[in-house]
């Protein structure tokens, strides 16, 4: 959690980078809709979720064979996942390449225990339909690649978690920024990596850490 | 805890702004501009929701325009449709209200992932003000998912920036206030000027010509994607930032005096998390006209 000092330290950052910042468009998704996907918070799992998960968000998802996705079923195994949009010509594709040198990285026993997902922000033209071709073209084995689509909702809530910076331009690209994240079995995060061509080493640590079977401790929502 | 970090960060950019008024020359403002001119009628046929106000559609150039342009180019002004925009920032009060009938929200109860330890807690328990007066003043210590849900539950949501932006450019007589500089100056100030002890009551500070209260002078405001300014650093390899980040730093080249005010606020915004809570950030909800 950020801490008080680091705030203010992050605050001058941000002034400074400001400077070099070219805008902010509108939302991607303007005025908010009512929820009207159903809640989750009346199943039994959910109150065991870490109070710090991202699995904590209600928001679904689609995946790339069309099944709605609740973010509590996520748990269970280690995942990198970072969000990308498929016609992004851009940094996604290099992103995506990250992603599988991690996965060549890890052993087969390793690989089989991790998950890889890729949330799409641009639910307008990722369509399941796209993003299963996507996954073809890219050569994702899918018995561990899940790539999903979401409303604009859950594409906002989801970058405000991860700390995914999104700005849709005029002409339909968006700017982003480069961001691959580790998550544990239970969806808090372990590691953040920003930018491309980074070490991968600390993220391959965290993802093995991740991976070790002694459990995180769990500490609950009431504090 | 978060009051003294903020104190700090405040007393930065106090001097930065009494550093720029030393440098520029200018004069302390002389009044605040409180006018109880009646808002503008409607031209809407719809009728305007209680504590609402409407914006009319309009353009404006804000510091930041979307896309990349040429170094050099002039910022096209930008298109904002008409909206809802609620007159008052959200108060202790209100917000008391909504943790009461969504308990999910109620400072116990909140998910770690939805708001850091420093929410509400200028409130001495789950459902208790501090004091009688606190139920009108502003609420801060919200993160951004507190707000949303805040929104979300009367059918609103958080204006976008630009949505934001566009109204706070009106002065108490224009749409665009940018050419009053009394109305810059009143904006600096406030900037200038350390955090209260004790924040006043809503909608007793400055009224723009559209009747909204306390744009600046109150507090700071959440916007909906208060993170889509990005930010240097963040994305190396990503050519298409790195060419708005050059055409960026032209335009930030360009920066005047009235763009100080929305240089402090686009850098304030680019420093948040969403998770944040701040003695001095609270926010106000919008709606589709």
């Amino acid at each position: 959690m950020m801490r008080s000092r680091t705030r203010a330290m992050l605050f001058l950052l941000g002034m400074l980078g400001t400077i070099l910042v070219a805008g902010t468009g509108a939302s991607p998704n303007g005025i908010a809709p009512a929820h009207e996907h159903e809640t989750l918070s009346s199943e039994p799992s959910h109150d065991q979720i870490p109070t710090d998960s991202i699995y904590n968000l209600d928001s679904s998802w689609t995946d790339q064979d069309g099944q709605r996705l609740a973010m509590p079923s996520l748990r269970g195994r280690p995942r990198v996942v970072a969000m990308i949009y498929t016609s992004c010509k851009y940094a996604c594709p290099l992103i995506v390449d990250e992603m599988k040198r991690v996965e060549r990285e890890l052993s087969a026993e390793e690989r089989a225990r991790v998950g890889f997902a890729l949330f799409s922000f641009d639910p307008e033209r990722d369509s399941a339909g796209v993003l299963k071709a996507y996954a073809a073209k890219r050569g994702l084995d899918e018995s561990r690649w899940r790539l999903y689509t979401g409303t604009a909702d859950a594409v906002l809530d989801l970058a405000a978690v991860l700390g995914m910076q999104i700005r849709k331009e005029p002409d339909g690209e968006f700017s982003h920024s480069t961001l691959i994240t580790v998550l544990d079995r239970e969806g808090v995060i372990r590691y953040r990596m920003r930018g491309l061509d980074q070490d991968r080493a600390p993220l391959l640590a965290a993802l093995r850490a991740a991976l070790e079977p002694s459990p995180t401790t769990f500490h609950r929502g009431q504090d | 805890m978060a009051r003294v970090a903020l104190s700090g960060r405040r007393a930065t950019a106090a001097w930065i702004v009494a550093a720029s008024l030393a440098a520029l020359g200018a004069a302390p403002a002389q009044a605040r501009a409180a006018g109880d001119r009646p808002a503008p009628s409607s031209p809407d046929h719809k009728a305007v929701p209680e504590g609402m106000v409407l914006i009319p559609a309009g353009s404006f150039i804000p510091l930041y325009s979307p896309g990349i342009r040429k170094a050099g180019e002039a910022p096209a002004p930008v298109a904002v449709g008409s909206f809802l925009l609620d007159a008052k920032p959200a108060t202790n009060g209100q917000f008391l209200h909504f943790v009461q009938e969504h308990p999910a929200w109620r400072r116990s109860q909140v998910k770690r992932v939805f708001a850091e330890p420093g929410y509400l807690t200028q409130w001495t328990g789950d459902d208790t003000l501090a004091g009688p007066d606190d139920g009108d003043r502003p609420v801060t210590e919200v993160s951004w998912f507190a707000a949303r849900a805040y929104c979300a539950a009367q059918g609103k949501s958080l204006p976008t920036t630009m949505q934001w932006e566009y109204a706070a450019a009106a002065s108490a007589s224009s749409a665009n206030g940018e050419a009053d500089p009394a109305f810059v100056r009143l904006i600096l100030e406030w900037y200038g000027r350390p955090n209260p002890e004790v924040l006043p009551a809503v909608g007793r500070g400055f009224r723009n010509l559209w009747g909204v209260y306390d744009l600046h002078g109150l507090v700071w405001e959440w916007t909906l994607d208060f993170n889509s300014a990005l930010v240097s650093g963040e994305s190396r390899g990503d050519s298409s930032l790195e060419r708005s980040l050059f055409c960026g730093g032209a335009a930030a080249a360009a920066t005047s005096f009235r763009d100080y005010a929305a240089f402090m606020r686009y850098g304030f915004r680019s420093s948040l998390g969403a998770a944040y809570t701040i003695a001095n950030l609270g926010f106000r909800c919008a709606a589709p006209a």
